[in-house]
């Protein structure tokens, strides 16, 4: 990663904020930090976030409330909870819920920072598997019209006669569209298109 | 806008001002029975304080009884209305006060000749007595409203296994009413209890009754002014001498019998009734036109309860109605003492009256000294005679040991006061030269230091004898000890302490786990501020201004995790928390009982609000209290800049989805800018009282799966403290 990673994090207890900051901060990280949790979600939208660091126990709401409203609103980034006493039912919870890590304060640096290697890794994944998906958009755009249709029929499974006679048009047009459609959607099989098709919410041909 | 101001406070008083001649204003009192039958007496003497409170030394009232409506037959007027027309001759009063139907009946039958112009309050009637005096122009009614089947239903909520009711009633024409009213209201509870009306048994035969009834059996008391036998009873005292020997629950209906043995349940407002009528008294002295004021019927109160009858007979109070309130509540250490308490006090009293007796009798019969001597030797009084012109002091042996003075000795007051530790002889001599000046009875509690050392405690009491002229000859009086009653006091006193303490370990003890919480917030703020410190040194070249801030952090989180544990030390050994079902209203109202002395030092008003079917939460009671406590405590300091008019308090619980929340609303100074400064631990706590710091109290909250958290108020400055809890069962259920 070129990039410095860029963290959220939320804590009431200022000191504590302070302290993880500037722990973060030392080892290269560019930190948002937030003392309330309210706060935090109301700036949310401008942040491009790797990953977050989230009090379990705050005022407001809490931690696990913080991580399902931050879910509804979409935003899917990495959370590691540091909480002040072990809770076995909050910890749980929080893991079902996508949590990567579950820590108890005072916390290690070397668990902090193992844990936040673990959510790059999932950020890093999440994040690649969002640019494949914005490549294929692109992908998808510079099919013409025809050929776009060619390929709701293709991902039924049927064969160039059979598109050739729905369509109108002779199965020697069709096996050249199809070509075509293979060529810049980058998928040699039509598993594979299948598959491409689902992904980008292209409706297959009645 | 100023005036009118003046005008709204000065509204209670106006009469005030127009009495420009000085005279009070007259209110004539009619009484049904007599001054002291209840319950009009009660209503009587409310109405008394309330007008008087309103217009304070403006009104004069002046008494008049029928009497005779205790009596069956033909009214009497003739004697009573020459009786008043002579007292009044000229200048009638400014207002006819009728309290209850009889004397409301008197006024109707002889309005033409009772003072015709002057308007009438009739007081203490209820909606089932149709009077015609109300009909008649010039009457303004405040009435009560008492629904008899509520009555009833109340017995069957408290004990519903009841399946006898025994009804004490009287048998003056009033009461016979009642009586008749009673039988058809409870009519169609036949079949399922049976119920027994003892009108024209005696006193003694209902006692008897009321001894041994049935298995679930229950008492309704009733009015009881005058009994079969014809003895009339005077306030309550039939009722009283009932409930000592019933063997069975006792209930009522008015607010007058909560308190002298009866369950409760919701009862005749006597209070409530009586400061209507005293604000409608205020209008109607002030000149207004009686047709002009009318009044609603007081329904019957919302259900209250007496404590000590309820754990009696076994009555839980998750069994009583919704909106509920329970008094005369007793701490459980209190009662464990009850006995020698009040034994204590039964003694103290005695003595008192012993003394008092003493003197009268000293006073009536000199020449027999030496029987005097004796008596009050034999319960181990001394008595001393002061002469006022030689100071010399005369007397008994016994009074001599209690000063552990030497029986030959010439004794003055300045010789016995040498006896008193020098802190207390100041104001020791003060009283007693006030007593001696105001010619009155004085009773003075003192301490004596004996030869060896020893102290025991002295009551004294003294009263001057004025000599032939204006000033004072002797003085005289008697002296006992009291060290035993001190010591009991003292140790009560000791033992309440002990017992606040040990409440306060159990539940901060308790508090261990979240405690954690509060104590791994500094540590876990040092070790990643450390660990920080330490890769910070790995680098070439290291920021010391950096590494000189680090430090300085580890420092001050070191302190405030010290401060934790320094807090918490002497607490740690308690035992475990109580987790039950609680019932938000009844801990709120708990702890507006536990907080009344605070509160009204402090002219602070406690509202409380609560929604109906408010759903139990669990926890441990103790320790919500004491959030509460906290929480009220801050609202009190908060106020303290406040007119005492306006500290009010407003305590308000909701149900919203499947919790309830408490909001705490004061109108003081509101909150810091930054409000969550106010929760961080211990920094804001109090070195005394009850509170915790609010810190503590949010991982109280926490602990119980519940929140805490602040607001500013809507309007107006103050601050609102908001409580969520987890409810033991859902709404829907």
């Amino acid at each position: 990663m070129s990039q410095q990673p860029i963290i959220g994090l939320v804590d009431d207890d200022p000191d504590m904020l302070k302290a993880l900051r500037r722990l973060l901060m030392a080892r290269g990280f560019l930190v948002r930090s937030y003392s309330s949790s309210a706060t935090f979600l109301e700036e949310l939208k401008g942040l491009d976030l790797d990953a977050v660091v989230l009090d379990l126990s705050m005022p407001e709401f809490n931690g696990l409330e913080l991580q399902e409203r931050m879910k509804r609103e979409g935003y899917s980034y990495p959370v590691i909870f540091l909480t002040g006493r072990g809770d076995i039912p909050s910890s749980v919870r929080a893991i079902k819920a996508g949590a990567v890590n579950f820590l108890t304060k005072p916390v290690d640096d070397r668990d902090l920072l193992e844990a936040l290697d673990q959510a790059l890794e999932v950020s890093g994944r999440l994040r690649a598997e969002a640019n494949a998906t914005a490549e294929e958009r692109v992908r998808l755009a510079k099919l013409t019209p025809r050929e776009f249709e060619v390929l709701r029929h293709v991902i039924t499974g049927r064969l160039n006669k059979q598109i050739a006679a729905d369509l109108g048009a002779s199965e020697q047009t069709i096996k050249i569209h199809r070509m075509r459609l293979t060529e810049k959607l980058g998928c040699p099989s039509v598993a594979e298109l299948v598959r491409l098709a689902q992904r980008q919410g292209v409706d297959a041909a009645d | 806008m100023w005036r009118l101001a003046l005008v709204l406070l000065l509204g209670g008083c106006a009469v005030s001002v127009d009495a420009k001649d000085g005279a009070a204003q007259k209110v004539l009192l009619i009484h049904s029975f007599g001054r002291d039958f209840a319950p009009f007496h009660l209503v009587a003497s409310h109405f008394r304080s309330e007008l008087g409170k309103l217009c304070p030394g403006t009104v004069e009232f002046v008494d008049a009884s029928l009497e005779m409506a205790r009596f069956d037959g033909v009214e009497k007027d003739e004697p009573l209305l020459t009786f008043l027309a002579a007292v009044f001759g000229e200048k009638p009063p400014d207002l006819l006060v009728p309290i209850g139907a009889p004397a409301a009946m008197f006024c109707h039958r002889n309005r033409d000749r009772l003072f015709s112009k002057v308007p009438i309050l009739a007081v203490g009637l209820d909606k089932r007595r149709s009077v015609p005096l109300v009909e008649m122009p010039g009457v303004v009614e405040a009435m009560t409203d008492i629904e008899l089947d509520g009555l009833m239903e109340n017995i069957l909520l408290v004990m519903p296994e009841t399946k006898h009711v025994y009804v004490t009633m009287g048998t003056a024409p009033l009461e016979q009413f009642w009586a008749m009213e009673l039988k058809r209201a409870w009519e169609r509870y036949e079949g399922r209890v049976e119920m027994h009306f003892l009108d024209g048994l005696s006193l003694a035969q209902m006692k008897s009754v009321v001894a041994s009834p049935p298995k679930d059996s229950v008492v309704f008391h009733g009015i009881m002014n005058r009994d079969g036998a014809g003895v009339t009873h005077e306030a309550e005292e039939a009722l009283v001498e009932l409930v000592a020997v019933a063997k069975a629950p006792s209930f009522g209906y008015s607010e007058g019998q909560l308190g002298l043995g009866i369950i409760g349940g919701r009862l005749l407002p006597l209070r409530e009734s009586a400061q209507r009528a005293a604000t409608a008294a205020v209008r109607l002295l002030d000149g207004e036109d009686p047709a002009a004021i009318q009044l609603e019927a007081v329904p019957l109160s919302a259900p209250v309860y007496d404590w000590r009858e309820l754990r009696r007979w076994g009555i839980a109070e998750s069994a009583l109605p919704a909106g509920s309130t329970v008094h005369h509540r007793v701490p459980t250490l209190w009662q464990a003492h009850r006995g020698w308490v009040v034994g204590a006090g039964v003694v103290a009293g005695l003595q008192t009256g012993l003394i008092v007796m003493l003197l009268t009798a000293r006073r009536r019969a000199r020449e027999s000294d030496a029987a005097f001597s004796l008596a009050a030797e034999s319960v181990g009084l001394g008595v001393w005679q002061r002469d006022m012109v030689t100071d010399e002091i005369k007397a008994s042996d016994q009074w001599r040991v209690l000063f552990g003075l030497n029986p030959s000795e010439r004794l003055t007051l300045g010789r016995v006061l040498e006896r008193v530790p020098v802190e207390e002889r100041e104001g020791l001599q003060r009283a007693i030269e006030m007593g001696n000046r105001q010619g009155q009875r004085y009773l003075v509690e003192h301490q004596v230091v004996l030869e060896d050392g020893t102290t025991r405690w002295i009551a004294s009491m003294g009263r001057a004898e004025k000599g032939k002229g204006s000033g004072v000859m002797k003085t005289r009086g008697v002296s006992m000890d009291i060290t035993e009653r001190k010591r009991m006091e003292a140790e009560l006193g000791q033992q309440r302490n002990q017992f606040a303490h040990l409440a306060r370990v159990a539940s901060l003890g308790e508090l261990t786990g979240s405690l954690a919480h509060e104590l791994n917030q500094p540590l876990g703020a040092i070790l990643s501020n450390a660990q920080t410190g330490l890769h910070l040194l790995n680098r070439p070249v290291a920021d010391l201004a950096e590494l000189r801030e680090i430090l300085g952090d580890i420092v001050e989180a070191d302190k405030r995790a010290g401060e934790v544990i320094v807090r918490v030390r002497s607490l740690l050994q308690a035992g475990e928390a109580e987790r039950a079902a609680v019932n938000v209203e009844a801990c709120v109202e708990e702890v507006g009982r536990l907080m009344r002395t605070d509160l009204h030092e402090r002219g602070v008003e406690l509202r409380t609000a609560f929604a109906r079917d408010l759903p139990a939460v669990r926890g441990d009671l103790v320790q919500l209290q004491q959030v509460m406590i906290n929480l009220l405590m801050n609202a009190c300091e908060a106020m303290v800049e406040r007119e005492v008019g306006e500290r009010v308090v407003l305590v308000t619980a909701v149900a919203e989805k499947d919790e309830v929340r408490v909001a705490i609303e004061d109108s003081g100074i509101g909150l810091p800018e930054d409000v969550e400064q106010l929760f961080r631990a211990f920094y804001t706590t109090k070195k005394t009282g009850l509170g915790i710091g609010l810190g503590i109290c949010r991982t109280i909250m926490q602990s119980h799966g519940g929140r805490l958290w602040a607001t500013r108020k809507e309007t107006g400055s103050g601050a609102v403290f908001h409580l969520s809890l987890p409810a033991v069962r859902p709404l829907t259920a």
